[in-house]
């Protein structure tokens, strides 16, 4: 019976381990090979916590120093590594050529994610790299102080290391951040349920809205040089203020990204296990038992190597209401529907995107029609989320671009576009056969008709009057001939007329004139 | 003002006697395509040009026809055969029939 016993509490044992292990596993979406940069090998202890954490997630983590000349990030143009941990803010130069501030960038530029710690004696190498994504570190040896939000809870272990401070309560450089300090850009953090301790640099921030700040400082807190006497006035504190960053966050536009501490013992064995009480006048202030370091670290580095807050487009479709063929060209005014399908990385696997603001665009040089998409209902077990949009295609024919243009913070962006071509009306898809127009249809008929009427009646008409034309034509030309005829007739007639004319002289006689002309004829016949 | 109404007498009067009944005709078909053009147009005024196209080519069909028809007769009167040595009636008329048949081939494709 006990025996029975002991085996069913061995299984269970067994299965609550396997099933702990899965839930702290998620894997990166974008690979898990890591190169962690160190000053020096012996710092690897101080972060075993943080190695132990990033190892459970399934990471290959390779350590190397800044003194080994032979690391490589780059071969024959692809990258060697997925994420790159850079907890070396001392060192110089590295010795290796291959890494430097340029190499680091092209770096992001490939796609790789970049973790930097940074400390007050950042050096100027490092400062540089993070210039490059327009963070500003404050100068050397400055350090983040505050006088109303700094660690109360005098814990020996978490003096600071360096030699240069004795007493920690006094040095104020230890500072506590919670709820009001973190950003509030859900797919980054969640809400941290303990305060963090942070003991660092501060940073200035561009204006790009590739930046996020993750952690910034409280209103009391300036950023001054600890070496000096403690007073200090206004223009040796460089930063002061909220807009001290603390953590900040860069997601370049080909969704790398690249996240700044300014504080390297964040994530350091002891700061994870420290107790917290933040000051306050009468020691009123709660005490937490352990900082909020571990969790904050965790939900940090998922962010910054691709856990979490990525998306990716599945597909996209359009087509006519009613048909289901996507075509390259519509006619304009055409009513579509446009569907786009998104997933989240989200504990290792895609599932469903859920947003209420992805919106489509129709673009041709601007904007014609913005609307935003809405959420189809799918089964849990659907892999993306599903968007659907009903558009009425602008009156305005052109080649027009589809595009879905989600750049949110915390979110990978999403830029997804089609081309497609809008036709204008044929010429019989205007409106036709329009009431108002039958008086002009009736019109333009009635031309018809009346153009045929009248060639029947015109060539009847025209016909006959041609034939009686001709008629008249012939009369006359009868009546010369006979008139010629006639006229040939009488001369014949008077030349064969008898002497009679001669013999008889004519009463009216002219003279003897005729008389000589008769007897000049006579002679002549 | 007074020789206003004999004038008018005499040219009506004349006109029936002189005119050969075929120009008589091309005549009257000219009136009945004035009359339809000109309450095409009334009507375009009245009730606006809405479907412009429409208006258009029934307008353009009256004008044009028009324009045919009066062609026709300058050609085809006998008075005016001097002018038109290589043109005879009979080509006058072929003109007139094709190229009515192409105005309204047109004017049909283009009322929508």
């Amino acid at each position: 019976m006990t025996r029975h016993n002991t085996l069913v509490a061995l299984a269970t044992l067994l299965l609550a381990v396997a099933l702990f292990a899965t839930s702290a596993l998620a894997k990166s979406s974008s690979g898990d090979r890591v190169l962690v940069l160190l000053d020096d090998i012996s710092d690897k202890n101080l972060y075993e916590k943080f190695w132990k954490s990033l190892g459970d997630r399934g990471f290959s983590l390779q350590f190397k120093t800044a003194s080994d000349p032979k690391i490589s990030i780059n071969e024959y143009d692809t990258r060697l590594y997925d994420h790159i941990i850079i907890f070396s803010p001392k060192t110089r130069t590295f010795v290796s050529p291959e890494v430097t501030p340029l190499t680091l960038v092209q770096f992001v530029k490939d796609g790789g994610n970049i973790l930097l710690g940074a400390s007050a004696s950042l050096s100027d190498n490092l400062r540089d790299f993070a210039h490059e994504f327009h963070i500003d570190f404050d100068d050397r040896d400055t350090t983040v102080i505050d006088h109303f939000a700094y660690n109360a809870s005098t814990d020996a272990s978490t003096d600071a290391s360096t030699d240069t401070s004795t007493d920690a309560s006094a040095d104020h450089t230890l500072l506590v951040l919670d709820a009001p300090n973190l950003t509030n850009v859900k797919p980054i953090l969640p809400s941290i349920s303990n305060p963090i301790l942070f003991r660092g640099i501060g940073h200035k921030l561009g204006s790009t809205p590739l930046l996020t700040r993750i952690l910034s400082a409280g209103p009391t807190t300036y950023s001054a040089d600890t070496n000096e006497e403690q007073p200090v006035d206004a223009d040796t504190v460089g930063l002061v203020g909220k807009e001290i960053g603390l953590v900040s966050a860069l997601q370049a536009r080909n969704s790398a990204r690249v996240v700044v501490v300014g504080s390297l013992e964040l994530f350091e064995d002891k700061f994870f296990d420290s107790p917290v009480q933040k000051y306050t006048a009468d020691g009123s202030a709660k005490k937490y038992a352990k900082s909020g370091n571990e969790e904050f670290v965790a939900e940090l580095t998922k962010w910054a190597f691709q856990e979490k807050g990525v998306l990716k487009v599945v597909a996209s479709r359009h087509h006519k209401e009613g048909e289901t063929r996507q075509l390259e060209s519509y006619r304009i005014k055409d009513n579509i529907t446009y569907t786009i399908e998104i997933s989240e990385y989200v504990n290792d696997a895609w599932t469903a995107f859920h947003a209420s603001d992805v919106q489509l665009e129709l673009i041709m040089l601007d904007p014609y029609i913005r609307t935003t998409l809405v959420q189809l209902p799918t089964s849990p077990s659907h892999r993306s989320g599903k968007f659907k949009a009903h558009v009425q295609l602008p009156d305005v024919y052109g080649v027009f671009t589809f595009r879905v243009n989600y750049k949110r913070a915390g979110y990978t962006y999403l830029v997804d576009q089609t081309t497609v071509a809008l036709r204008p009306f044929r010429h019989d898809e205007y409106p036709r056969f329009l009431v108002a127009a039958y008086p002009y249809y009736t019109g333009a008929a009635s031309m018809i008709s009346g153009f045929l009427l009248f060639v029947v009646v015109w060539l009847s008409v025209w016909g006959t009057e041609r034939a009686r034309r001709e008629e008249k034509r012939e009369e006359k030309r009868e009546e010369k001939k006979e008139e010629k005829e006639r006229a040939g007739r009488s001369e014949k007639i008077e030349r064969l007329k008898p002497d009679s004319r001669s013999a008889t002289p004519t009463p009216s006689d002219a003279g003897s004139e005729k008389s000589e002309k008769a007897d000049k004829k006579k002679k002549k016949r | 003002m007074n020789t206003l109404g004999p004038a008018i007498q005499k040219l009506t009067s004349s006109y029936a006697k002189d005119t050969p009944t075929t120009l008589k005709i091309i005549d009257g078909y000219l009136i009945y395509i004035l009359l339809s053009g000109i309450t095409q147009f009334v009507y375009m005024v009245l009730a606006g040009t809405y479907p412009y196209n429409a208006f258009l080519a029934g307008f353009a069909a009256t004008v044009g026809s028009f324009v045919l028809a009066a062609n026709l007769r300058i050609q085809t009167n006998i008075k005016n055969s001097a002018d038109f040595k290589t043109i005879s009636p009979e080509r006058a008329f072929a003109d007139f029939v094709v190229c009515n048949i192409l105005l309204h081939f047109f004017v049909v494709n283009f009322i929508g």
